[in-house]
């Protein structure tokens, strides 16, 4: 309890509020523009914690990842056009109800099953956070070394289409990751006689190019030419006793699982939508059913990407695992403010953990008051097109890139990883996993050597504890898993059918079919 | 002659062909051993994974391309357009020092969509240019020089 007051002393400070404000504020606009996402503006905005402090970078990067879960499905409901992927799933229902002209209700509930699910997420993390970091106590380089990769390779393979494509990513990353002076031999690895490559290959280029430009350059063509008919008035929003009576248990159904989800790395408040949709069609079905405009539809996954967007916190901050490139760019802005991320950042920093805590609180908080008369703004933000907007972005990158180490060689990164970004998407390459393998690759490498020299070369070494065998005998499991998988005859045509319904829902212009 | 994944077979060549880089590269570097690691040993490891990780997507989209979807469409003018706007800052924020650099980005950039006429470029160029002033130099504080030896 003396916790929660310790965080409560952090976050209520005048600069955490203020950071917090900013956060979830860009966050619930990112979430509501189609073709960014809150991974390119935290990207965007990762710069600027170089210089306002741990805390509240923290409050910040997470208000944005929090808050666009918010926003995400605005144009999901108006638009049947996703702001952010995890509101894919909102749109097959919540669009039919806003053709049925309750779009109202649809926003509402929207607001309503979000602050529930992230408010059972916080529950979960403080009820477990303790459980953890007594665990992480006893992590040595072993330990360290298998969850590590245990992470890496969850979150490249698993729940994914194209694993072969998530480990190459993550294989890359890793790589990537050896460029610049080694720590333990201080020998220049892969510079090629570069002097700015001589500390390794800078976060925020790769991030901004990867992430930020080349998404948005590859949605100039399609986020464009929509248009909202209706009006929205506050009273068009109330739902009615019957809404509320079926939205109940798919929130609390949503919230729990969303919570669950979201804590393992490698899924993500996507997965955690799409698990939350697929259990409502399991109960009983109301009317109208299920894909035809039921707020059961919308209640779920909101609530699940929301308790999932909380709980994804817990592995990175209590363990040193980002499950998520979100989360590593979260696990980067701790590392370049001198905080390692891991067991011991509970005892260590509890001001910093708690305060993160409560902030997410009042985050949440916020975004409640805020989304409800911000709904009209939204809708004439929405109707300024794409091509204005992307040039500031453009831009808005150079200078956040530059402003990093007044080094014009990071814009010349960023364009390298601009080009790398597009050429990805071609080849149909997830960016996510390289950024993981990327952060945690130089971890992984020292916790390898580090167990190799004390076992003395002996591979036995990295299974001396019962946690290390059990995350390596993971690994392996969910490498077999894969290798059957690609022997294995056809994919199971259910889980294709769901992923590709969203998408497939829509023309590019953002026509229902 | 059997569908094949060209997708697949394209990515996994790329794979392949940059972790083999990586590979042969981190032999300039000492390996050392097992237990005594030098710097050239985990690159090695990781170029060889992924280098069996490349082959087996090609094997993949050689065996199992049916039904892969193709290549989707690249915006060209976008991205020959963006690129040139990254370049273009790069090589005048030295120099020339901010505004410059941010019209060049800002109005190369723009050039992506057809649609965006001479006034709606320089209007936003000018956008661009207000942003970013008062985000950085004035709300961050940073010493960026408006125009290099000017102000």
């Amino acid at each position: 309890m003396d916790m929660i007051l310790l965080g409560m002393e952090q976050a209520f400070t005048l600069e955490s509020l203020y950071y917090c404000f900013v956060g979830v504020s860009v966050g619930m606009i990112v979430g509501v523009l189609p073709g960014i996402g809150s991974l390119a503006a935290m990207a965007l905005l990762l710069p600027m914690t170089f210089y306002v402090g741990p805390m509240s970078a923290l409050v910040m990067l997470a208000g944005i990842y929090y808050g666009s879960e918010y926003g995400g499905s605005v144009a999901s409901i108006l638009l049947n056009l996703p702001g952010s992927p995890s509101s894919a799933v909102t749109a097959i229902d919540g669009y039919q109800m806003a053709r049925a002209g309750r779009p109202g209700v649809a926003l509402f509930m929207t607001t309503i099953a979000s602050f529930i699910g992230g408010s059972v997420g916080i529950l979960t993390i403080m009820f477990l956070s303790g459980v953890i970091s007594t665990i992480g106590m006893a992590f040595g380089s072993a330990e360290y070394f298998a969850v590590v990769l245990f992470g890496l390779v969850a979150a490249s393979t698993v729940g994914n289409d194209a694993p072969l494509r998530g480990l190459s990513m993550m294989v890359i990353g890793m790589l990537l990751g050896c460029v610049g002076l080694d720590t333990n031999s201080a020998v220049a690895r892969f510079t090629f006689g570069n002097l700015d490559l001589r500390s390794g290959l800078d976060m925020v280029p790769l991030v901004m190019g990867l992430f930020g430009v080349a998404t948005v350059v590859m949605s100039v063509m399609s986020a464009d030419k929509v248009t909202i008919k209706d009006k929205i008035t506050i009273r068009s929003m109330l739902p009615t006793a019957e809404d509320i009576r079926r939205s109940i248990m798919p929130i609390l159904r949503g919230s729990i699982s969303g919570s669950l989800v979201g804590i393992l790395p490698g899924t993500g408040t996507t997965m955690a939508s799409f698990v939350a949709y697929g259990t409502e069609k399991r109960f009983k079905q109301g009317n109208p059913p299920l894909g035809k405009g039921a707020i059961e539809g919308v209640a779920a996954p909101e609530a699940a990407n929301n308790a999932a967007s909380q709980t994804a916190f817990v592995p990175t901050l209590t363990l040193g695992l980002p499950g998520s490139a979100s989360m590593a760019i979260v696990f980067g802005a701790l590392l370049i403010n001198g905080i390692t991320p891991g067991p011991l950042l509970i005892s260590q920093r509890p001001d910093l953990f708690w305060g993160l805590i409560v902030s997410f609180w009042l985050g949440n908080l916020l975004l409640l008051i805020l989304n409800i008369p911000m709904i009209g703004i939204w809708v004439r933000l929405l109707q300024m097109p794409y091509r204005l907007l992307f040039p500031i972005i453009v831009t808005l990158v150079c200078v956040g890139t530059y402003s990093v180490n007044y080094n014009p060689f990071d814009v010349w990164m960023a364009l390298f990883f601009s080009a790398v970004g597009v050429l990805f998407i071609v080849l149909r390459f997830q960016p996510a996993p390289l950024l993981l393998g990327f952060i945690l690759g130089p971890l992984a490498e020292i916790h390898f050597r580090n167990t190799m020299s004390i076992s003395g070369g002996n591979f036995s070494g990295l299974i001396s504890s019962g946690i290390s065998t059990t995350f390596l005998f993971a690994t392996v499991a969910m490498i077999l898993t894969m290798i059957y998988g690609l022997f294995a005859a056809a994919r199971s045509p259910n889980r294709h059918e769901a992923e590709k319904k969203p998408k497939e829902s829509l023309h590019r212009d953002g026509r229902s079919r | 002659m059997r569908q094949v994944g060209w997708v697949s077979v394209a990515g996994g060549a790329f794979i392949l062909l940059v972790c083999g880089a990586f590979f042969i590269l981190s032999f300039q570097y000492e390996m050392g051993s097992l237990s005594r690691m030098r710097p050239g040993l985990f690159p090695a490891i990781l170029g060889a994974v992924g280098f069996l990780v490349g082959a087996a997507l090609i094997v993949n989209g050689v065996f199992k391309g049916a039904g892969e979807v193709p290549v989707e469409g690249v915006p060209l003018r976008a991205l020959v357009c963006t690129l040139a706007a990254i370049a273009g800052f790069a090589f005048l924020i030295r120099s020339t020092g901010l505004l410059p650099a941010v019209f060049v980005s800002t109005g190369l950039s723009a050039l992506s969509d057809p649609r965006n006429n001479l006034l709606t470029t320089i209007g936003l160029a000018l956008a661009a240019a207000s942003l970013v002033s008062v985000i950085f130099v004035w709300a961050l504080g940073l010493p960026l020089p408006f125009i290099q030896g000017v102000f």
